[in-house]
């Protein structure tokens, strides 16, 4: 088709104008929207709005923060207590005997060449406890209120046990605490080292900085032991009526 | 002729120019583009300074809200349930709690007949030492004791008994004749193992003793102290 | 006829939609008379179309002038406190208004012209 004279200019400048109009028109969206073409009182209605969006956020903050402060108190006390729960759990584990533990203390070693029998272990041990033991091995084997010591005999050879366990030599027993206390427990004029000296059986003592004393193997089980409940007492004698409580006192 | 147009025009366009650097200099100072924008300007910027303050509350409020929820997350429900659990095993375990179970009550005494009869004799024979009760004690743990008291004193693992003098103590506490001790266990075998030990040792001597098997032995909890300042848990790997 | 112009002015206004060129907003009052200066051209360059007297120098000259000049204008009055911002878009809108009524005529006669010219 021919192209007539006026068209080549016309398109031209219908491009021009097409160019001019989409920016007039992107700029004047924008016009509508911007902040500072707003007529005066459209401005200040908005400010008001946001005040009072202000005044409830500040509301809200302050109860949130309120929220957050007890919030975190109760967590701090609910801390607290699972640290109290756990300081409680680890002395009774280390009666219970079932967390190794570490210290300073004392190691006594026993020889074969000692004259020295079970009773005379169960001296020491029980001596210990008296002086202010906290922990006691024998060998590895921890010592709670469930060991055993006692003897065997097999073809005239007699061997100490811990919990039916025969025991090597040399025999240490190991004992956390105050070392300077546990040593003056066991030498004490008239006390079990001179008794043992006596029998001249000479102990090895020694007090040391470090030792670490074992968890039981086997943690105790029981049979025949049960929680003891007493029975709602009527609420005129309120006391228990626990043994315990009417042995005549020395 | 063309002078007189001249003249005029030049004079027109002096003065012209005259108020136009006039006007010029005049509305340099006035930035209006915008007769309305003035006032527009500062209220514009207080609604900006709102809305950065709003943003700030905003995010205030996503942090605490975020700090709550993880606090409220964290209760450590469950653990405090298990550790509660644990801990009630472990004072029963450690002997800090009454137990009552079959076993033995056993009672020994001083000789106080053989005192009677024989006062100038040594007083010591005829007294119970605390060797004869800490025998006793063990003797009754190899046969597998679960829980034994003495004169109403809980053994547990650092129980000691001992004398100051003539005193027997136990757990710090002395104790005085007569002693019963009891004993939760098996009562055959405690009382096997006891009466062809220490207790056939005690009758040989004439000390009174009498044992007495039970279906329920009540024992009670140990009261004692349970400090320890020496030993430190040693962290597993 | 007119495809040409038409697709021109599509182009163009996907051109100026694709340029992320913002005009600052100062001088969006300028840009507004630019666009009526220039529709302004436009349209006197239909009503030439019409009128058979198109003379394509004139119509680019004039819409380039017209368009630049009259921004300009409307800037000095700003600067010298005049508006002249309404001068301009009084101008530039009587004659689009009188340039649509000639081309509505000149429409009106063409549909006439035919419409007797037509077999009967």
């Amino acid at each position: 088709m021919k192209i007539q004279r006026w068209q080549l200019p016309m398109t031209v400048v219908f491009l021009c104008v097409g160019i001019l109009l989409s920016l007039q028109f992107q700029a004047q969206s924008q016009i509508v929207s911007d902040l500072y073409m707003q007529r005066t009182e459209n401005l200040i209605a908005m400010i008001r709005g946001l005040s009072e969006k202000r005044q409830k956020l500040a509301l809200e903050i302050y109860d949130l923060s309120n929220k957050l402060s007890v919030q975190m108190e109760s967590d701090r006390d609910e801390k607290q207590l699972i640290s109290n729960l756990n300081a409680e759990l680890n002395k009774l584990n280390t009666v219970t005997g079932t967390t190794a533990l570490k210290g300073p203390g004392l190691t006594i070693t026993i020889e074969n060449s000692m004259p020295i029998l079970y009773i005379d272990i169960i001296n020491i041990i029980n001596e210990l406890w008296a002086a202010g033991a906290e922990a006691i091995s024998i060998n590895g084997h921890r010592i709670t209120f469930h060991s055993m010591i006692f003897y065997t005999e097999e073809e005239y050879n007699m061997s100490i046990t811990v919990n039916n366990l025969k025991l090597e030599y040399p025999i240490i027993i190991r004992a956390i605490g105050d070392p300077n206390n546990l040593e003056k427990g066991l030498t004490i004029p008239g006390g079990i080292m001179d008794n043992l000296a006596l029998f001249r059986a000479y102990p090895f003592l020694e007090k040391v900085t470090s030792i670490t004393v074992p968890a039981v193997t086997e943690p105790p089980s029981y049979f025949f032991l049960q929680e003891y409940k007493p029975p709602e007492q009527p609420a005129a004698t309120a006391e228990s009526q626990l043994p315990g409580d009417d042995y005549p006192q020395a | 002729m063309s002078r007189r147009w001249l003249l005029s025009i030049t004079i027109v366009c002096v003065i012209s120019g005259l108020f136009l650097a006039f006007q010029l200099k005049v509305q340099a100072n006035n930035n209006n583009t915008n007769p309305l924008s003035q006032k527009n300007t500062n209220l514009v910027m207080i609604i900006k300074d709102l809305e950065t303050e709003i943003k700030t509350q905003e995010d205030q409020i996503e942090k605490i809200r975020n700090e709550l929820s993880n606090l409220q997350n964290q209760l450590t429900r469950g653990s405090l349930q298990e550790l509660q659990e644990q801990l009630k095993a472990a004072r029963i375990a450690a002997g800090l709690t009454p137990v009552a179970g079959r076993g033995l009550i056993i009672t020994i005494d001083d000789n106080k007949e053989g005192l009677k009869t024989n006062p100038q004799d040594d007083p010591n024979k005829y007294i119970v030492h605390f060797e004869y009760i800490l025998n006793l004690v063990s003797e009754l743990k190899i046969g597998g004791a679960e829980a034994i008291s003495i004169n109403g004193q809980r053994l547990v693992s650092t129980s000691e008994i001992r004398c100051v003098g003539n005193v027997i103590l136990v757990n710090t506490t002395r104790i005085a004749p007569p002693f019963e001790i009891r004993v939760i266990g098996s009562p055959k075998l405690l009382a096997e193992i006891t009466t062809s030990g220490e207790l056939d040792i005690l009758k040989s001597l004439n000390y009174p003793v009498s044992l007495q098997e039970s279906e329920e032995v009540i024992i009670p909890a140990y009261k004692g102290d349970l400090q320890f300042n020496y030993s430190q848990t040693v962290k597993e790997d | 006829m007119w495809l040409l112009p038409i697709l021109g002015l599509i182009i163009g206004a996907v051109i100026g939609s694709a340029i992320t060129f913002q005009v600052p907003l100062i001088y969006v009052k300028y840009m507004s008379i630019a666009v009526l200066a220039s529709l302004d051209s436009v349209f006197g360059g239909i009503r030439a179309i019409l009128e058979d007297h198109f003379d394509g120098t004139v119509l680019l000259t004039g819409f380039f002038t017209n368009t630049l000049l009259a921004a300009l204008l409307a800037y000095l009055g700003d600067r010298l406190g005049v508006d002249l911002y309404y001068a301009a878009v009084f101008a530039f809108g009587v004659r689009l208004f009188h340039n649509l009524a000639t081309i509505r005529h000149a429409l009106l006669l063409r549909y006439r012209q035919k419409k007797y010219q037509e077999p009967r």
